[in-house]
């Protein structure tokens, strides 16, 4: 078996500005102890309260759609294994925070996902409001009823377009990374 | 009805519904695995409340709220609204920590959505 060489994946986080990376699936439990950690670091960099928590919602939208995206899932074993797959990184690159996140997805849910962040990233910040406001309004008292709002809710607060790609990777499963520059 | 307490955790706020004082509180951070079952006792409670009181006070001070929190906010400052249309005397109460834009918009864009009284104050 070859060894994994832990300095070239260090030095590999370090090339893209990683701060912080995560693989493996996140429990409630690892989301609050990330983002504490991730926080309390934010402070030290940071003056502004607002700003912190704009890095710290989207580290927890982009972890909650992964979740989300699982659950919604009937098997309990693919469930497992799209949430194993989950990695998610918090860097700072070019004078900017960024939150990096990819999950494997059915390859037949590909289609929807790229119309919808397509549709997102077309959007001016005034259609992002009114398309958050539409979301919020609609579906009343249901549950699981934050579906949606949590991509536009990232695409409003980011600095600059989303970026996504989804790439082929096995039988059924394409792997799709988001990136959110703040 | 009964007072409530439900104590604040990492990614859940403090709950305090004082019926003394007509008046729900919740102030903290919310963020939790499953916020529409989090906060369903929740919105039984003000449905009860504002049926019972004429005059009722929700308070909130949170600083942090995700998308699904969000959403669960809506829906109980819309069961406010609705007893405030039907003519109830609601006041909806929000601070925030002035260097906190992300809870300040959060009110901002609650507020433009209704027409009960609502206060943003800063602290």
């Amino acid at each position: 078996m070859e060894e994994m060489n832990i300095l070239k994946l260090r030095n590999n986080l370090n090339k893209y500005g990683v701060i912080m990376s995560f693989t493996g699936p996140f429990s409630q439990g690892i989301i609050e102890e990330i983002g504490d950690a991730l926080r309390n670091y934010l402070e030290t960099k940071i003056n502004s309260k607002g700003e912190i928590f704009k890095v710290f919602s989207i580290f927890i939208e982009q972890t909650q759609n992964i979740k989300n995206y699982a659950y919604q899932l009937p098997d309990k074993e693919e469930q497992e294994e799209i949430l194993l797959s989950g990695v998610l990184n918090i860097g700072f690159k070019e004078g900017k925070y960024f939150v990096s996140s990819g999950n494997m997805v059915r390859s037949e849910d590909v289609e929807e996902l790229k119309t919808r962040l397509e549709e997102i990233q077309s959007y001016s910040k005034k259609e992002l409001a009114s398309a958050y406001r539409e979301i919020l309004r609609k579906n009343r008292k249901v549950e699981n009823s934050g579906a949606g709002l949590g991509l536009i809710e990232m695409a409003r607060k980011a600095s600059e377009d989303i970026v996504f790609d989804f790439e082929e990777i096995e039988n059924g499963y394409h792997f799709f990374t988001l990136t959110i520059r703040i | 009805m009964q007072a409530l307490n439900i104590e604040a955790t990492k990614s859940s706020p403090k709950i305090k519904f004082e019926p003394e004082a007509q008046k729900l509180t919740i102030k903290g951070e919310s963020y939790p695995e499953d916020s529409f079952s989090f906060y369903k006792e929740i919105f039984d409670l003000m449905e009860r409340a504002v049926d019972k009181y004429d005059e009722f006070e929700l308070e909130i001070e949170v600083s942090y709220l995700n998308t699904s929190s969000t959403k669960s906010f809506m829906t109980l400052l819309d069961i406010a609204e609705e007893a405030h249309q039907e003519g109830n005397d609601i006041q909806v109460v929000w601070y925030y920590q002035e260097d906190n834009e992300h809870s300040y918009e959060l009110a901002l864009d609650f507020k433009s959505y209704l027409e009960l009284p609502f206060d943003i104050i800063a602290k």
